[in-house]
């Protein structure tokens, strides 16, 4: 730990107490897990976000390694008022990364808990801490040959479920509404208290895993997008390894075809003959993954013509729509809705793919892999796609209905083509909901081109608001903005909840919006 | 090294109107390394010929006696697979890696070496456009601002060579590459000097 002047300051503190408090956590978590050196806290920098690096840069970083380390350090910062901003793997690239949500917030990184303290291979159940990867839980059920499943987004690699399930992230097979898979959670409260959610308050309950709700109010959905406590386990479910699993690709020529393909899908996904999110990615989702050049079709400035993306389709093999979905289930249910995919891809004039080495190539591997949760990094090709690999999501929600889908992408494209940005998007057909996925990719090393990033991302919450859609979730840098665009009232109660359960603001003051 | 003996090192560029002053405090602020003591890594993406051109002048540069260090090359997959990753940074506590690869593979690569423990002391982006003209923009970790300046085929410079240089403290010895970055047209690369 070093003992040199700080540039970058916890709001309110003051260096000699902010001095004094590391040392202090020092002695709790050893000193060699207390960071503070500029090259040592680089990690914790904003990486994607389109905003200057001083606006989100963090002033030290410590890594517990127990739950009982995160209450004594938490008992240190309330009681001197020290905003601390946890983060598990700290690998949501597109959504703000590690960096804390308001400069001079003192990173938590609780990386070194990263045990998986139960796989119960009767129940399909796991209970993992939050430095646990994908990849991690991943290797563990390969290694003890246990036949079971877990659904992950796409950098997962790198990612954590607990992480990601207290972001609200999504993945791609039926398991795929994390937060609807998980059961339980502890959370460390702001006073240094430990709140174990659902059964696991009940002392002696073995059902933590299996039973979410246990008695009264259901508490896990407020420490989820939120800023209320830290957690440091989660329970969740995996998904019993089905004896026959069928992935597979539509190819749509135009883009228009977007509405045929969400309205012949969406009565699958409902009745679950498609159990997983159906996928519709746009060419140039698919582009950057199949190693296409850019340049090669637009060298230019600006945003690329419909006509390079048309040559880029023909050239590839890429669809205007590419759709991904499986079926998962034993060999005879999975033959007798196979009829039914080829019905609906048949009569949607959709070409039908079920080998990854055919058309779509590397883009097709990577999500047949995704889709029965063997994490990979495929998807990161997209930073190659404009040079510079800056990435913002943007996720507005809508209903699953065709109707929505022209009527978004017209609306992102044209925002994104005002400020020199590709339309680079998909549709995730949910249960009921559509998720509309637009990475906007520019050159995070062009002063220029952030400022434009930021613009056009703030143009495209203001207008796809004023239609209605929200997104489900969103960088750091624009919390305060999306959370107002959800209006007063909850966020007033969101204020009040913020009050009572930390009441000196010391928890991620500011992330999703919600502060003293 | 200042501003003025940059471009005196250099030779000119077209600097994008970002400030070296803070440079110099930067690089005297790292403990300059003993290079007999202190290993140095370079590290080249094999599927990007203008990754492997760069890192080969980096090479050069932080080479001695005229002889540039040995480049590591690995191709996009490999540098993207944790165990493979685990295997390059298995190197002693305050070596140092210097990687040139494209955007996608080096926010994998730091991802990973992060997660380890790894320092980043400096990184740069550099693209060359139609024309032939390599744009370059580098930062150091305790710098801050990013220093951007463009780089022609017929004038090729040894600016990045002394931006790393710089960052740790050293001056040029090496040996100069013989030839600039062959990169494709558009192409967009990144590099990263990071201390395990």
């Amino acid at each position: 730990m070093t003992t040199t002047p700080r540039n970058v300051l916890p709001k309110g503190v003051s260096a000699s107490d902010f001095e004094q408090a590391l040392a202090e956590i020092g002695k709790i978590v050893g000193a060699e897990h207390v960071v503070a050196e500029d090259t040592a806290l680089a990690p914790y920098n904003k990486i994607m976000m389109a905003v200057p690096d001083e606006q989100h840069a963090p002033s030290a970083a410590v890594m517990p390694a127990s739950v009982e380390e995160v209450q004594a350090v938490v008992k240190v910062l309330n009681q001197r008022r020290i905003p601390v901003y946890p983060i598990s793997t700290g690998k949501n690239l597109g959504y703000g990364s590690a960096a804390p949500v308001e400069r001079g917030q003192l990173v938590m990184d609780l990386r070194r808990m990263n045990r998986i303290l139960d796989v119960d291979a009767e129940l399909c159940t796991a209970l993992v801490e939050p430095g646990v990867t994908y990849q991690q839980l991943y290797d563990y059920l390969q290694e003890k040959k246990l036949p079971l499943w877990f659904s992950c987004p796409a950098p997962s690699v790198i990612a954590g479920p607990l992480g990601n399930m207290v972001d609200r992230g999504v993945g791609y097979t039926p398991y795929g509404e994390h937060f609807l898979f998980s059961s339980g959670m502890e959370v460390v409260l702001a006073d240094g208290e430990v709140l174990r959610t659902g059964m696991g308050s009940m002392p002696g309950s073995n059902t933590w895993q299996v039973f979410k709700w246990g008695y009264g109010p259901t508490l896990d959905g407020i420490f989820t997008q939120s800023n209320y406590g830290i957690v440091t386990k989660m329970g969740m479910w995996l998904m019993p390894a089905p004896p026959d699993y069928r992935p597979f690709l539509i190819q749509y020529p135009e883009d228009t075809d977007i509405t045929k393909i969400v309205d012949a899908l969406r009565p699958l996904r409902i009745a679950m003959v498609i159990p997983n999110a159906v996928v519709i990615a746009h060419t140039l989702w698919e582009a950057p993954c199949n190693k296409v050049n850019r340049a090669d079709y637009h060298p230019g400035p600006g945003a690329i013509s419909d006509e390079a993306v048309k040559k880029i389709r023909k050239d590839h093999n890429l669809g205007a729509w590419n759709v991904y979905a499986a079926l998962y289930g034993t060999p005879e249910t999975n033959a007798a809705n196979w009829k039914i995919i080829e019905q609906v891809a048949a009569a949607t004039g959709g070409t039908l793919v079920t080998d990854s080495t055919e058309q779509g190539g590397r883009a097709t591997q990577y999500r047949f892999d995704l889709m029965k949760g063997k994490p990979n990094l495929g998807e990161f090709d997209l930073y190659n796609w404009r040079g510079g690999g800056g990435s913002m999501w943007f996720a507005p929600v809508s209903q699953a209905k065709g109707s929505e889908t022209l009527k978004q992408m017209q609306l992102a494209k044209g925002i994104l083509a005002k400020y020199g940005f590709d339309y680079v998007g998909e549709f995730i057909v949910g249960w009921r909901d559509m998720h509309h996925v637009i990475d906007l990719l520019y050159d995070r090393s062009d002063a220029e081109q952030m400022k434009k990033a930021h613009a056009c991302f703030d143009e495209l919450l203001q207008a796809f608001a004023r239609e209605g859609y929200g997104v489900y979730r969103a960088n750091t840098a624009f919390a305060e903005k999306v959370a107002a665009t959800y209006g007063p009232v909850k966020r007033d109660v969101e204020r009040r909840l913020k009050r009572a359960l930390d009441p000196n603001n010391i928890i991620a003051p500011g992330r999703c919006g919600i502060s003293n | 090294m200042d501003r003025r003996e940059f471009f005196r090192r250099t030779g000119g560029g077209i600097l994008l109107g970002a400030p070296l002053a803070g440079l110099p405090a930067a690089a005297a602020a790292m403990t300059s390394p003993d290079r007999a003591m202190t290993q140095l890594v370079v590290l080249g993406q094999a599927d990007r010929a203008g990754a492997i051109s760069l890192a080969q002048r980096l090479a050069a540069a932080f080479g001695s006696g005229g002889r540039p260090l040995p480049v590591q090359a690995r191709d996009a997959a490999a540098l993207r697979r944790p165990d493979q990753v685990d295997a390059l940074l298995a190197l002693p506590r305050g070596a140092r890696l210097l990687g040139v690869m494209d955007d996608a593979s080096a926010v994998v690569f730091l991802a990973m070496a992060a997660s380890r423990g790894a320092h980043l002391l400096a990184h740069g982006h550099h693209r060359l456009d139609a024309q032939g003209t390599t744009r370059h923009a580098c930062s150091a970790t305790a710098c801050g601002e990013a220093l951007a300046w463009r780089e022609t085929a017929s004038h090729p410079a040894t600016h990045v060579e002394n931006f790393y240089l710089a960052t740790l403290g050293e001056a040029a010895t090496g040996a100069r590459a013989p030839s600039p970055a062959a990169a494709g047209t558009g192409e967009a690369l990144a590099s990263f000097l990071i201390r395990l």
